[in-house]
This record gives C-alpha cells, structure tokens and sequence, in this order.
C-alpha cells in the first residue's frame, strides 16, 4: 500500500497517510496520493519531465513545501503527475516529476486548493509514515 | 463515527444554545471557548472542534473567548465556524484563523423576475452561465488581467471593477467594507501569487463553490418588513446566489505566509498546540506583512465576485431579452466568510480595537452601525447563510446581541457533518443530478464525483443552524431560498 485516505478526519477536507520504506518512497507515495486526489493518474502519460528542489528546515516543512509545489504547477501550468522520483538529503529535496498539461483524456478528481500543515507529521516506526490534510 | 461521546464532560451549559469550556480544561487556555448549538447540534459536532476551539483559546492576547458557531465542523487550525478576537498590542494573527481561501464569501442579487418567468427558460439559463462563469480545474477566467492590473485590484477590490465597467456604483455600498480592505500591499504578495492570480480572475472555483438561482416563496418569508429593505418583495421571487472566494491567488498567499509564520515563530519561541494554527504578533514584521498580503487576496475575492456579478446581469440579459437594469438586478450585499479584520468592539465595557478572525462565519454587524451602508442602517447588516446545493439557503441580518457576545459574528452555512470520501461512497454525481432534476432543481457541473461530495445529507440541516442563531439573537432570519438551478465548480 502506498497511502490511504483518512475518512473521519477534517470534514470537509482530505487526508490522507502515506508510507514508504525509506523517506524517498515516502515523499513519492504522499506525492502520489496528492496527484490521485487531483485526477486518476492512470489516465495521465508522462510525456513532460519536471524537476523540483527545495530546502527547508525540518523535514515536514520539506514535505509540505514539495506537495505545494504540485499544486501550484497544477495551477499556473497545468501540469498533472504519476510518477515520481525524490531524493532527501537531510533538509534538501531533489525531486523528478512525470506527467503531461491538462487535456480532455486526463480524468480529473479534486480541485486541491492547498496542502495544509494540520497534524502534519512524519514517523518513523517499522517504516516512515506521513499524515497529510488538503485543503478542498 | 460515532460523535455522541465526543463531547467534552467539563461543558456547561450557559443557556439554551451557548456551552462553555473552561480555561481549566486545557493546559494553557488563555480564555474559556464557547460553542454556539442547539443540544442536538453540540452533540453531532465532531471530536474535532472541542480540541480545535481550545487550542485557538490558547493563542496569546486572545479576548473573552474563543467561538464555535452552530454550522461548526472540523477543520484546519481553527474549526470551521470559528471566530476569535486578539488584542492588537499583545495578540497574533494566524492564517490558520482565515483558512487558504481568503475572504471566501457570499454574494446575493435580486431579480424582479419570478418562478413564472424562468422556469421555462431555466435550462438554457443556467446553461450559459455555466458557459460564461468558468468553473472547475484548469478554468481560466473570462476576465484576462495584466500583472498592474492585477496590483491595482490588490489594492482598490471592487472599486477597480466599477472603474472598469464591471458593474454600478451603487453595488460598492453593499459588499463588506466597500469592497476593499485597506492596508493592502501588492509588495507583500509573492511572484507565484501573481502567477495563480492572472488566470483566475472571474472563476467560480470548485469544492462547495457555487453559483445558484433561487426561489423565495410566499411561506418563507420570515420577516416580510427587512424582506422588503433588501429588496425581496414578490412571492415567487428569483434571486441568485454567489459562493467564491479568492482562488489559487488567495490559497498561494495563505501557502507562503503559512510557512514564514513557522519559521518565525522559531525564532521568536512561540508555541503553538497545531503548526496550521502558525501565528505571529499583530505588531511584527510578520503579522503586519501577512495583513498586508491578506488584503491584497481579499480584494482580489471581492473583485472576482464582482466581475462573476457582471457576467450574471449580462447572461440574464441575453435569456430574458431585458437590460438587467429592468429586470432589477441589485446586489442585496456580499459577505465574507473567511478573513481577519480591524475592528472596534466593546470589552469590559470599553470600546477597543482589536483583530478579529472569522474562519467560516460571518461579520453580523446590528443596527447603527457606522460602518453600514446608510440603506440599512436602521435595521441591520444582511447576513448571507449559504445552504447545501439541495436544501436551500438563507438571507439573515445582523443584531446588537451579536455586537455584544460574539464580536459581531454569526454562521456561514449549513456546516457539513460527513466527510467527502463517505458522501462519495454513498452517491454517485449523475444518479444525484438525476435525482435533483427530478426534483426541479438543475445542475450542471465540471466534476460528477464533486457533485457527489456536495450532496444535501452531507450537511447538517440548516433549519437548526438558523434556530441556534435565532434562539441566541447573533442574528435573525429573513427569508429562506430553494434552489431551482445550480452550478457547481
């Protein structure tokens, strides 16, 4: 399982937590959850690769600041993703994005209009995991 | 889930609708929390909002209490229906206190048209505008603005729309605050800001945005004199009714002030009980760049509300053959829901100034107010209580109660009571819009599965919202709106 989406937290929003491995297949599948509650993703090509690099002081707000770095590329270019590659570096991301502009193929879910930092936090336990609520 | 048990034991009960949380309840509550709700209300209310509201008590220079409004409901931060005043020397500001969508708000318009005369033409009305007010994901806005006119909107709202033929003057009276918030600096607001903003100027949105045209009939008009004052007047009567707010413009600036706001409060060693809940002192640098900002976003909500009025009068024009002008199409008032503002109000006794947010409620200002236009001084701020897409809506005004007890403030809606991924689970968007249509209510739509999520029983009843309000006097019912036609973002 890459994420799962939290029924009865935040009402009229959308949480969800994501696990990975290690904190790279983290940030990939919290990436991924946050481009399924934009559309279905298997309906996406990955024709555009974009990269994205961020710094930050701890890792929630690397998190934080990655996702909201989605949602405005979904804004401003319109730009949708499936898939992903992330590489943490303590309180550095390097991430690689694919994915294609907005088109009538593309089956659109949620407009997210942010990601917020309510309960936001990642833990470490048998593997990483990471709570997540979008702002709908 | 199960919300029976979620209800606090340390609650008292300090009148019919008002339940109060002591300071004692919480470590580091500043002040008591007070939620506004009918018993069976309280009782509905998710686990969410007793920890939410007490943790907003616990914010520096917060004053008399932290407020839950009957429409109440788990959000981020702050709950949504949550309202709290700060001391402007010694208090915060938070962007969790305003939510990402800033001055998110209500907009209601008559028409002097009624059931007889748009029901036959409702299809091919509700069908233009839901081609000329663009909605849903990727919409780009019918008004294309360039990056200087986007910063004379930050600072003028409203105000810009009528310069540039966008509407009437007369409709600058009848918006909160004219229109526009002072203060704001378009230097404040980040490139990326500017970026989301240039496209979405003039769009609905999506989530529970919506643009509807609604019946007033004879039996739910419940104050007929106010009724009058704001211009309901017939039986059968049309209006249309406004929910938008500030787009991605509005969510990027509350983004990039969220994650200041965090860093700051590092340095400054403010704790916080939720990082949504991040703040900084009123008078920072930090808190008064944010206001700043946060204007600017305001602005942009009015003014978008504005432009999407103008596409109204214009689509209404093409159906019924009239200049909107003779079909009477004057803004009844347009209210914010989601912002912080300088206001004055009475404490202990004295008037004071002090930064009030309201986070999914409503400013409920009473007669006499200064700051109301001289069209409704006499008898109050109209109040725009916005309803599930199937159930209907309402107009209120506000009341000196309100003044008194909750900083001027009062609901926002319905509030909803059961998560989008369950309501999903439950319906599906075409069945739903069958079903509506059925019922004489047509929608149409950019996302089925978000019509789905929007479903009436999602929602509390908006009846009992408007009694608690009632019951508690912070504001008083006008008339009650069905749905006839709807779009949805």
């Amino acid at each position: 399982m890459r994420f799962e989406y939290l029924e009865d937290v935040a009402t009229a929003d959308i949480a969800f937590r994501a696990e990975g491995n290690s904190l790279n297949e983290l940030f990939e599948n919290a990436a991924f959850a946050l481009a399924e509650t934009m559309a279905d993703t298997s309906t996406l090509k990955d024709s555009i690769i974009r990269t994205i690099e961020v710094e930050e002081e701890d890792q929630e707000h690397l998190l934080f600041s990655f996702l909201s770095e989605m949602v405005y590329l979904r804004d401003v270019e319109l730009l949708f993703f499936s898939k992903f590659e992330v590489n943490v570096e303590g309180n550095k991301l390097s991430a690689k994005l694919y994915g294609e502009k907005l088109n009538d193929n593309i089956s659109l879910r949620n407009d997210v209009k942010a990601v917020t930092m309510h309960m936001l936090k990642i833990q470490k336990k048998d593997k990483y995991y990471a709570t997540v609520v979008l702002d709908i | 889930m199960i919300k029976i048990n979620n209800v606090p034991k340390e609650i008292k009960k300090v009148s019919e609708v008002i339940w109060e949380i002591p300071k004692s309840f919480k470590k580091g509550m500043n002040v008591p929390a007070r939620i506004y709700a009918s018993e069976k209300l309280l009782k509905d209310m998710d686990q969410g909002v007793f920890d939410q509201v007490t943790n907003v008590a616990c914010l520096p220079g917060i004053q008399k209490y932290a407020y839950c409004m009957p429409d109440g409901h788990w959000g981020y931060g702050f709950p949504i229906g949550g309202v709290a005043a700060f001391d402007l020397e010694k208090g915060v500001i938070s962007p969790g206190g305003i939510g990402f969508d800033i001055n998110c708000g209500m907009r209601l318009v008559t028409t002097n048209l009624t059931f007889k005369d748009v029901q036959p033409k409702l299809r091919p009305l509700i069908d233009l505008l839901f081609q000329k007010v663009p909605a849903g994901v990727g919409a780009k806005g019918f008004l294309r603005v360039t990056e200087n006119q986007l910063k004379d909107i930050m600072v003028n709202g409203a105000e810009w729309c009528v310069e540039n033929n966008f509407g009437r003057k007369q409709d600058i009276e009848r918006i909160e605050a004219n229109g526009c918030i002072k203060n704001a600096d378009s230097t404040k607001v980040s490139e990326k800001a500017v970026k989301r903003g240039l496209r979405q100027m003039g769009t609905l949105g999506s989530g529970n945005h919506y643009l509807e045209v609604q019946l007033v009939t004879a039996q739910n008009i419940i104050r007929p004199e106010i009724a009058k004052r704001f211009g309901i007047t017939t039986p059968d009567q049309i209006v249309i009714m406004v929910h938008c707010g500030s787009r991605g413009f509005g969510h990027q600036i509350a983004t990039d002030y969220l994650g200041s706001f965090n860093r700051a409060m590092k340095e400054m060693n403010l704790g916080v009980k939720d990082r949504e809940l991040a703040c900084a002192p009123f008078k920072s640098k930090e808190g008064r760049d944010y206001y700043k900002a946060m204007a600017c976003a305001a602005n942009f909500a009015f003014a978008n509300r504005q432009v999407i009025l103008h596409r109204i009068r214009e689509c209404f024009s093409e159906i019924f053959k009239k200049e909107a002008e003779d079909m009477d199409m004057n803004l009844i008032y347009d209210v914010a829901h989601n912002i912080a503002k300088v206001e004055e109000h009475k404490i202990d006794g004295s008037k004071k100034e002090v930064v009030v947010h309201r986070k999914g409620a409503t400013r409920s200002f009473g007669p006499g107010h200064p700051e109301l236009t001289d069209l409704y001084r006499d008898v109050g701020q109209p109040v725009i209580l916005g309803g599930s897409m199937e159930t209907g809506s309402y107009l209120l005004v506000g009341t000196e109660k309100a003044m008194e007890e909750t900083f001027g403030s009062t609901a926002h809606g319905s509030g909803r009571t059961m998560s989008r991924t369950k309501a999903k689970h439950l319906v599906r968007g075409d069945e739903l819009q069958k079903s509506m249509e059925k019922r004489g209510i047509y929608v149409k739509t950019a996302s089925m599965s978000g019509l789905a999520e929007e479903a009436g029983f999602a929602y509390k009843n908006i009846s009992d919202v408007v009694h608690t309000l009632e019951t508690a006097d912070i504001s008083r019912g006008v008339v009650a709106f069905k749905p006839i036609g709807n779009i949805k973002g």
